[in-house]
């Protein structure tokens, strides 16, 4: 992986993580106080629907202690027919003495009052199923004027009595037979205005409760002290009423509210409801279905309800703008932090790995056997690495040098002693200077003739493969005559030829002109023919060809020698490679001879190559350009 | 043929004493290049035979001496070069230098006996 795209991965995935977790940190803050805030609301809504619940319940005991001071009220109490209660007939069917119809009649305009003021339809002073009722409390309990309200804790089906202090009362649904709707009575034992006792009856249609809970949002709904739901804006109260008088029943009306929820928390809930105080609120969460639902729950002084405000959380949220508005924020500032950070990573991973680039560029622009020194002017690390390597390439620049000088005083001093012996072995073997030498001496000249002629050509090889490697040779061109160059080439290595016996063959499939360096395409012929010597057996046969091959032309050197394994052919090029040891000695190759061959046709502009048979000879290919190129 | 040797190397000067005075040539030498100057200055050759590396004063202060001197035109010289620059490189130095041709070391002397047999 290159540094930038590692750089700008770290970066990026460091930026995104930072933000990531910032904004995520953000938004739970954030959002943590919205929800606050909104719980806050909740007890808020809870609130003033309990005080409006309150008000309710506050207006009504005040308008019956009203109604009870009323002297109609107390006028009709006191009718010995009330008294009696003897009012329905044998159907059942209420009646009243004409003397209780005159009173009714100024009580109804009193109840017609009421009805407004609570919006209600169903009010009466008293029916049949009420004079029952108050027959109830009259068996259990004395009538008195301290009535309250706000200690009325018994749940709907479980009227209670109680003495203490004189506060008495019952309370119940029931199905009121005029209407046939529930109601919610309410019975209680009072003292009129001149001190006689009596008792009153008041109804409240249930619908009234069942308004007060509805909400736009969530789940409202009261409970009694028994966990039976008294309203709740999301449970539909049966209206079809049963056939009996009374109704169906009052458990299957009102269901327990054990039934809203199945999580395991909702039954903590509803632990934590029961054991409220008076006007105690609290707040509590359940998860149900995956998603967390708040409940504020308040115990209201009223028949000891609980009035309940439950809201999932998306409800919890609803309408509010502020995470929203939090979320694309956040959004924003995280798109253009981030964008802003990898643009700058970019930047900074490029400043850092261009020097690198730029290093890594002049390393590679560099002529191996001429090695500049880099220039990178950076004040950074990378300048450092710059610099050892100047001091590197100023080490190898300075074996270079010593190279070459090596390689020119090998020029001088081993050539020049090679004068005077070459000289004087020639000069010794001219009769007409030096006079007849005896056999045994001519032998022992030119033994060391040969030898010194040996060592002079290999200097040159060195010389040439030095030059070869250095890409130091230089090559003249000028026009030759193929067939005139083959004619020379078959005459000077004639001698070769007959010691061995060898069927020499030079031949041209046309005429063929080319611009090249004549020397050193001979030099190329004589190592592969004298390779190709060594090795063919005696009155063995070397072929020699050249034919067109348009730009080019292609020569090639066919013998049927030992031919070469095909494990050899892969390094046959190299220097001082021989194909096989023991022949080197028998031979005396160099081991430069095929090197100094493929440096010069590769210099000259062609290409080499090889075929070969093991004990059928081997063929050498190489192509040469007409024209030289550049 | 009036022949003079330049070279510092006294075995090449010793053999070629030998060869070219065993060959009829009338050949003298000297072993530095100041000296070559003064024989060439002093005396008429119909060749010299002048090798380039020499310590001190080398072959090519002598060819550049004896251009100055405009005495390159009136004198054949063969230079004796072991260097291992292309033919075309000597060319240029022979042309350049006014000289008459170059023999590569190590000297052929069979060869270079039939080039001073060619000039005449």
């Amino acid at each position: 992986m290159r540094i930038n795209a590692k750089l700008v991965a770290l970066f990026t995935t460091i930026i995104v993580a930072t933000i990531g977790s910032l904004g995520f940190m953000a938004y739970t803050t954030i959002e943590s106080t919205v929800v606050d805030a909104r719980i806050q609301d909740m007890k808020q809504v809870v609130i003033e629907k309990s005080n409006q619940i309150d008000n309710l319940h506050d207006r009504a005991s005040e308008d019956i202690v009203f109604a009870v001071k009323n002297p109609r009220f107390a006028e009709y109490f006191e009718l010995s027919d009330t008294r009696n209660g003897n009012v329905y007939d044998d159907n059942n069917v209420l009646q009243y003495t004409s003397s209780q119809i005159e009173i009714k009649s100024k009580l109804e305009s009193w109840i017609y009052d009421f009805q407004n003021k609570f919006t209600v339809d169903e009010t009466c002073v008293i029916d049949r199923f009420g004079q029952q009722q108050t027959a109830l409390v009259q068996k259990n309990v004395l009538p008195t004027e301290n009535l309250s309200s706000k200690k009325a804790g018994a749940s709907f089906f479980d009227p209670s009595f109680e003495q203490d202090g004189g506060e008495s009362f019952v309370q119940y649904p029931y199905v009121s037979p005029a209407t046939k709707r529930w109601v919610f009575a309410y019975t209680t034992p009072i003292v009129t205005y001149n001190d006689k006792p009596a008792f009153y009856h008041f109804e409240m249609p249930m619908y009234v409760f069942q308004n007060l809970v509805s909400t736009d949002v969530g789940r409202m709904y009261v409970v009694d002290s028994g966990n039976y739901l008294v309203a709740d804006n999301h449970y539909t109260f049966d209206s079809e009423i049963g056939s009996s008088k009374k109704g169906q029943d009052p458990t299957e009306y009102f269901p327990s509210v054990s039934s809203i929820s199945y999580s395991d928390k909702f039954s903590k809930i509803l632990d934590d409801m029961n054991g409220l105080d008076v006007g105690e609120i609290s707040y509590s969460t359940y998860t149900e279905n995956g998603e967390k639902h708040f409940v504020v729950f308040e115990k209201l002084p009223t028949f000891y309800w609980t009035l309940v405000y439950d809201l999932p959380y998306s409800q919890l949220l609803y309408g509010e703008t502020t995470l929203d508005n939090l979320k694309s924020t956040l959004l924003v500032i995280s798109f253009v932090v981030g964008a802003g950070g990898i643009g700058a990573v970019f930047l900074v991973s490029n400043r850092i790995s261009r020097p690198i680039s730029l290093l890594a560029n002049s390393c590679k622009q560099q002529d191996v056997h001429s090695l500049e020194k880099i220039d990178l002017k950076t004040d950074d690390e990378i300048n450092d690495v710059a610099k050892a390597l100047n001091a590197m390439i100023e080490k190898v620049n300075e074996v270079g040098q010593m190279k070459e000088e090596f390689s020119s005083m090998i020029t001088h001093e081993l050539k020049t002693p090679l004068t005077p012996i070459l000289g004087w072995c020639q000069t010794l073997k001219n009769p007409k200077i030096m006079g007849e030498l005896t056999d045994k001496q001519r032998s022992a000249v030119e033994k060391i003739q040969s030898n010194a002629e040996r060592l002079r050509n290999l200097i040159g090889d060195i010389l040439d493969a030095e030059k070869l490697d250095m890409e130091k040779m230089k090559f003249d061109y000028s026009e030759i005559n193929i067939t005139e160059f083959f004619t020379h080439l078959k005459a000077n290595l004639q001698d070769v030829m007959k010691t061995k016996e060898l069927e020499y063959n030079v031949s041209s499939d046309a005429e063929l002109v080319m611009t090249t360096d004549k020397d050193r395409l001979e030099q190329v012929f004589n190592n592969i023919i004298l390779n190709a010597v060594d090795f063919v057996n005696q009155k063995g046969r070397i072929d020699v060809n050249a034919k067109d091959s348009g730009d080019n032309i292609e020569f090639s050197v066919r013998d049927n020698g030992v031919g070469i394994p095909k494990t050899k052919l892969d390094g046959l090029f190299k220097k001082f490679y021989q194909v096989d040891t023991s022949m080197t000695r028998e031979h005396g190759g160099t081991g430069l001879g095929l090197a100094i061959v493929k440096g010069i046709v590769s210099g000259i502009g062609g290409k080499i190559w090889v075929e070969s048979k093991e004990n059928f000879g081997t063929t050498f290919y190489f192509t040469i350009p007409k024209k030289p190129k550049n | 043929m009036k022949i003079l040797g330049i070279d510092d190397n006294t075995d090449i000067t010793e053999l070629l004493d030998t060869v070219l005075n065993g060959s009829g040539h009338e050949y003298t030498f000297v072993n530095d290049g100041k000296s070559g100057v003064k024989k060439i200055k002093e005396n008429k050759y119909d060749l010299v035979l002048l090798d380039l590396a020499m310590p001190g004063f080398s072959g090519e202060d002598v060819l550049a001496e004896l251009n100055k001197e405009e005495l390159i035109k009136k004198q054949k010289i063969i230079i004796f070069s072991a260097s291992s620059n292309s033919d075309s490189e000597m060319e240029e130095l022979v042309s350049k230098q006014g000289a008459y041709t170059y023999v590569r070391k190590p000297v052929d002397v069979d060869k270079l006996l039939e080039l001073i047999d060619g000039i005449k």
